[in-house]
């Protein structure tokens, strides 16, 4: 008898959970192969039929173990890693606008909004192919500027405070600045990677794919 | 539009697999091979659409599944509608019945 666990997931590393997946899907190939046994095809004939109809199955596989993930790990998996790995790309588009333009212009804002837009954009879209739903599409790209927020906040809650104890008749500048701060750092760019998310939710509605009517899709 | 062509295919698949279940308890390629023959080869799920289908109606509840092992020794996972499963078949049939009484009225209506 052929093996038909190889024939659903060659070469992986398999955890219980899609031990028991693999199991299926060839329990699923074993059957389609003996009817074509039965129906008359010869070994070779029957067996290529049914390597055809399980080829590539790793991303069913992949869709099958996330169906039955809960909390955490989706999370992690749809929101974070999506988010973070995008928030590299913010530090680097946002540390390229500051070398050209050294203070802040309407151009380099201009220019960090657009970035955050394409950000968010692609932000969602990564999340969408891990699984994720719209909220955490929408979470992701939100985490894209996490590392910025943080900062920020440090700098506004913490550093700033300091500094100003030590010179107190500074207060009303430096409370407007760090509100300007804010607003331009940390709000603009975290709603331009919503609309970017948003225009990938509408773009790209969740993954579902259902029966085939003579061919094409349902 | 392609949200209420995700909507329409997800519901599409869950009362199918619903009213099968309800007849007796199957195994995925069953399920995928009544369809095919009930719907005289008009219906087609391939592995990629069928399985996650399943797995959705598992995480909801809908559904529960088991190993058994038949007499000439082949394992296989059969699925059975749970009380909360059963309780969904006849409010999908309802809302599938309106959706396709309404495309039916505007099919003879541009017929007309």
């Amino acid at each position: 008898m052929h093996d038909f666990r190889k024939l659903v997931a060659p070469n992986r590393k398999q955890d219980p959970r899609e031990r028991e997946i693999v199991g299926e899907l060839a329990c699923h190939l074993e059957e389609m192969y003996m009817e074509f046994r039965r129906g008359g095809a010869s070994e070779e004939t029957a067996f290529a039929l049914v390597s055809t109809a399980g080829k590539d199955l790793g991303p069913t596989i992949r869709r099958l173990r996330w169906e039955g993930e809960v909390g955490l790990r989706t999370w992690l998996r749809a929101v974070v890693l999506p988010g973070l790995v995008l928030a590299l790309f913010y530090g680097v588009c946002n540390s390229a606008l500051g070398v050209y333009w050294e203070y802040p212009t309407l151009w380099r804002e201009a220019g960090l909004v657009l970035a955050s837009v394409a950000l968010g954009f692609c932000a969602s879209s990564f999340s969408r192919e891990l699984g994720g739903r719209k909220t955490h599409r929408l979470w992701a790209s939100a985490i894209v500027i996490s590392f910025q927020t943080i900062a920020e906040c440090v700098m506004i809650f913490l550093v700033t405070p300091v500094e100003l104890s030590r010179s107190a008749h500074y207060f009303s500048g430096v409370f407007s600045a760090c509100l300007w701060i804010l607003l331009w750092d940390v709000v603009v760019p975290l709603v331009a990677l919503i609309i970017g998310s948003l225009i990938s939710v509408s773009a790209f509605p969740p993954v579902v794919r259902a029966a085939t009517v003579k061919g094409t899709a349902a | 539009m392609n949200r209420l062509d995700s909507k329409v295919k997800q519901g599409s698949s869950e009362v199918i697999i619903l009213t099968l279940l309800s007849k007796r308890d199957m195994h995925g390629y069953e399920i995928g091979k009544q369809i095919e023959e009930l719907s005289n080869g008009v219906l087609r799920f391939e592995m990629a659409s069928l399985y996650p289908a399943l797995y959705r109606m598992l995480q909801k509840g809908w559904l529960e599944a088991h190993w058994e092992t038949s007499p000439a020794g082949r394992k296989r996972r059969y699925y059975r509608l749970t009380k909360n499963g059963r309780r969904q078949i006849r409010p999908l049939r309802r809302s599938w019945q309106q959706f396709l009484g309404a495309l039916n009225r505007i099919a003879r209506l541009q017929n007309a």
